[in-house]
């Protein structure tokens, strides 16, 4: 072997042991979320009924404004809204923000529910589109529908935020269904730590394969379709896992868009949420962290794995695709933005693990493990790279992510069993093996996607067909 | 080095994916066991309406609870909470016959908190001297939950100790929210106004304790606390001085005027908008000058308020809503021309 010739041996074997060091720093973010996840559901008070926390918490729940955006979403708005009606919770008020729709979503509101124009003094205190009119029902007081120029998801909550009077809001998906309890259950933190909590994020779980009737999960089941089926193995590590852990440390960067209770006083102090951005819902938090610590103000933002929301998830690979490039593209957005915070000592752990996690995650692990896929074979092909470099770049992509999706199923199997069957355990088993041959790696390609998207400055938010909820 | 990674990621996977079959395996066992419940649990309600219609015999009925004590346990607060009147009463005679209080008490002294928090929380249906005895001791249980759920329960029979005991048990391990502890001052207020309304008066209680026994004596809508309440919002400051014009506003009474005037002036906003609310509840029409002065307030929660007070105060107030629109400037006219638009009174 001449000089040359050992150089380049170097050089691979370097590059190879970079690729496999991103991988194995990826994992141990993840094993440590798994177990402080496994550490926070083993000192989690049991789940209580319904009826005990109406019981304990009924006089004292504060009032909750639920602000669920919405544009042209005709067909499935009406049923939406009864459900988002039905919630029980003592002290609510739906605010309904039809986001300009081009369809017609106002129409058949207004129709449905007997709406009828009314007026409302409230507080300009967060940017928004004009608006165009609010409408109230006789029928359904706890129902106002704000009608505005089109604006954007952000732009929308951000007049839900300014019409609401009460002390705490949910923003919500208008697609998505919340289960009955869920404002009671969310709203727990609030009333145990009522002067630090500032927001507080539950659970979302995929709807499809289950059974919805009259707007609420009637039985729950798995989705047929594979490309759904990852999902559901993908939501549960994001939220019983990733959020977990981090809520347990204090590190919580992300609340769901799709249901998230806050502290309307903190979000308003903040500026609401951030206009023209795709990842409106990170950088709320984001900005809660930043103006909290700024201010010196002790407080705590949490992730709660019981109130449920549901959600109904692509089953296409082209829809899919948009998601999660658009999903990606909002986590740039915001880390670069913030980018001031990363290791900012003034931060604490949201600057070190919170901004830590999305660098090494976020930024450069698509591109780092990417490059493996393409980089190590080819080298080892070519002899430059020992068989030890290929299967421990196997180990730290494929096999431990089958170690760390298998044992979220557990985690979610030992404390919350929601999945009523055993054959559904299996078939998520099986799916939390098989997306890492395949899924996992076209997702990465989606980020690496989304990363050129910011790069060029696109901020579309990309049309969300949606195939429905099968209902009763 | 490297092929330990791979090594050790081959285990990792194969020990979860072991443990996730032996999870797989436990589930099918539990599904059995659940359904076996689920029977269990139609067969005492069955013999729960059956034994109330008269065609199951009180012994046939005790045979059939004694042997299924468990599922009992679980049943119980549901069946007790659906029943009324005679029907109740019977049914907590036949369950105290079945021992299953003595049942609920024994599991409340243990340190299971699911098994204890049921049981604090079902003892509410069987008062008497045991229930109270062992509810009380339940406020030194370890867990929070079982000790707030034991108070609650201890209010309920009317048993609950004095207020500053109930307190300082309840928070010497920390962990009771202000929000549930204004609950159960709530329900104690009835036996305990006296103890209450000394908290309130005590200028070196915590100022939450004060705020929460204000809120609370507030709800036994008892006038004679007016002067003294109205007394308590001229001297105190921020949040028990916004309780207090609060209470005052729940109580309703034009005694607390002077109270509700000095505090349309203050320079806390909490204060000036529990002022304004409480001037609104309470009619206190000659204000409406001082209400109409807030419509202009840098705070919209306070320009809100008045507004509302305003409306409440019937022609006079609205006589000001109605100036305030038509020669207001920016934020005053604004919030007069939509709470009357609100009010319909435009």
């Amino acid at each position: 072997m001449n000089v040359s010739q050992d150089t380049l041996v170097a050089a691979a074997s370097a590059a190879a042991l970079l690729v496999i060091s991103v991988g194995l720093l990826q994992n141990l973010v993840y094993l440590a979320q798994l177990v402080l996840a496994a550490l926070a559901l083993a000192r989690t008070p049991p789940v209580e009924r319904t009826r005990t926390l109406w019981q304990r918490y009924s006089d004292v729940t504060p009032p909750v404004a639920v602000i669920a955006p919405a544009y042209n979403e005709e067909k499935t708005i009406v049923e939406n809204v009864r459900s988002l009606l039905a919630l029980h919770y003592p002290n609510f008020e739906v605010i309904l923000v039809n986001d300009g729709s081009t369809d017609g979503t106002l129409a058949t509101l207004i129709r449905t529910f007997e709406l009828a124009p009314v007026e409302r003094s409230y507080d300009r205190a967060v940017q928004h589109q004009d608006l165009r009119g609010l409408y109230g029902s006789a029928r359904h007081p706890r129902l106002l529908v704000v009608d505005k120029l089109n604006g954007g998801k952000a732009d929308a909550l951000n007049a839900g935020i300014n019409l609401a009077r009460s002390p705490l809001f949910c923003s919500i998906d208008a697609d998505s269904i919340l289960e009955a309890d869920a404002l009671l259950r969310a709203v727990r933190p609030f009333i145990e730590d009522p002067e630090r909590m500032v927001a507080v994020g539950g659970t979302i779980r995929i709807a499809n394969g289950c059974r919805i009737s009259a707007g609420r999960v009637t039985a729950v089941g798995i989705p047929r379709n594979w490309l759904a089926l990852f999902q559901v193995v993908e939501y549960i590590r994001a939220f019983l896992m990733a959020r977990l852990a981090w809520s347990r440390i204090g590190t919580l960067t992300l609340i769901s868009g799709a249901f998230g209770m806050f502290r309307r006083q903190y979000a308003v102090a903040v500026g609401g949420y951030s206009r023209g951005t795709v990842g409106e819902d990170l950088e709320l938090v984001v900005k809660l962290h930043r103006h909290m610590r700024d201010q010196g103000l002790d407080y705590r933002i949490e992730f709660v794995p019981e109130p449920v929301c549901w959600t109904e998830v692509p089953e296409t690979w082209r829809m899919l695709a948009r998601q999660r490039t658009r999903w990606h593209r909002g986590a740039l957005e915001t880390f670069f933005k913030h980018r001031d915070m990363l290791f900012a000592p003034a931060y604490g752990r949201i600057g070190f693990i919170g901004f830590g996690h999305m660098l090494v995650i976020d930024v450069i692990g698509p591109i780092v493990e990417v490059l493996g896929y393409v980089l190590i074979p080819l080298l080892w092909a070519a002899q430059l790279i020992s068989l030890g470099h290929l299967l421990a770049f196997v180990a730290v992509t494929f096999v431990f992510g089958i170690f760390i999706s298998v044992c979220s199923l557990i985690l979610e199997e030992l404390e919350l069993k929601r999945f009523p069957r055993t054959s559904h355990l299996l078939m998520l088993t099986l799916a939390a093996v098989l997306e890492n041959f395949g899924y996992r790696q076209i997702n990465n390609l989606w980020r690496l996607r989304a990363l050129w998207q910011y790069l060029r400055g696109n901020s579309e938010w990309g049309a969300m067909a949606r195939v429905g909820f099968s209902r009763d | 080095m490297l092929y330990h990674l791979w090594t050790a990621s081959m285990a990792l996977a194969a020990a979860s994916l072991l443990i996730m079959a032996a999870l797989i395996v436990a589930r099918l066992v539990r599904n059995l066991r659940e359904r076996r419940l689920r029977e269990r649990r139609a067969l005492l309600i069955g013999t729960v309406l059956g034994w109330l219609d008269g065609q199951i015999s009180e012994q046939d009925a005790i045979k059939t609870w004694r042997a299924h004590q468990e599922v009992l346990v679980l049943l119980s607060a549901e069946l007790l909470s659906l029943l009324r009147g005679d029907e109740h009463a019977r049914l907590v005679a036949l369950f105290e016959t079945c021992g299953l209080p003595a049942l609920l008490r024994r599991k409340l002294m243990q340190h299971q908190r699911a098994a204890a928090l049921l049981a604090a929380e079902n003892l509410r249906f069987f008062p008497g001297p045991e229930t109270s005895a062992a509810l009380t001791a339940a406020l030194e249980h370890p867990y929070h939950e079982v000790r707030l759920t034991a108070a609650l329960s201890l209010a309920e029979q009317n048993q609950a100790p004095d207020v500053r005991e109930l307190t300082s048990r309840l928070e010497v391990r920390g962990n009771v929210s202000a929000r549930v502890m204004t609950a159960l001052f709530r329900r104690i207020a009835p036996q305990q106004t006296d103890s209450l309304w000394a908290l309130c008066q005590d200028e070196a209680a915590p100022p939450l304790h004060r705020v929460m026994a204000l809120d609370a004596v507030a709800t036994t809508g008892n006038y004679a606390l007016v002067e003294g309440i109205t007394r308590v919002a001229l001297n105190a400051t921020g949040e028990v001085a916004a309780q207090a014009l609060r209470s005052l506003g729940m109580l309703g009474h034009p005694a607390a005027r002077p109270a509700v005037e000095a505090a349309l002036a203050s320079p806390e906003f909490a204060v000036r908008v529990q002022a304004a609310s409480a001037a609104g509840r309470i009619g206190l029409v000659d204000m409406a000058d001082k209400l109409a002065a807030l419509l202009a307030d840098d705070i919209w929660w306070v320009r809100y308020r008045a507004a509302e007070a305003l409306a409440e105060l019937g022609e006079e107030g609205r006589l000001r809503l109605r100036r305030a629109m038509a020669d207001g400037q920016g934020a005053e006219r604004r919030v007069a021309t939509l709470v009357l638009a609100e009010k319909g009174l435009r």
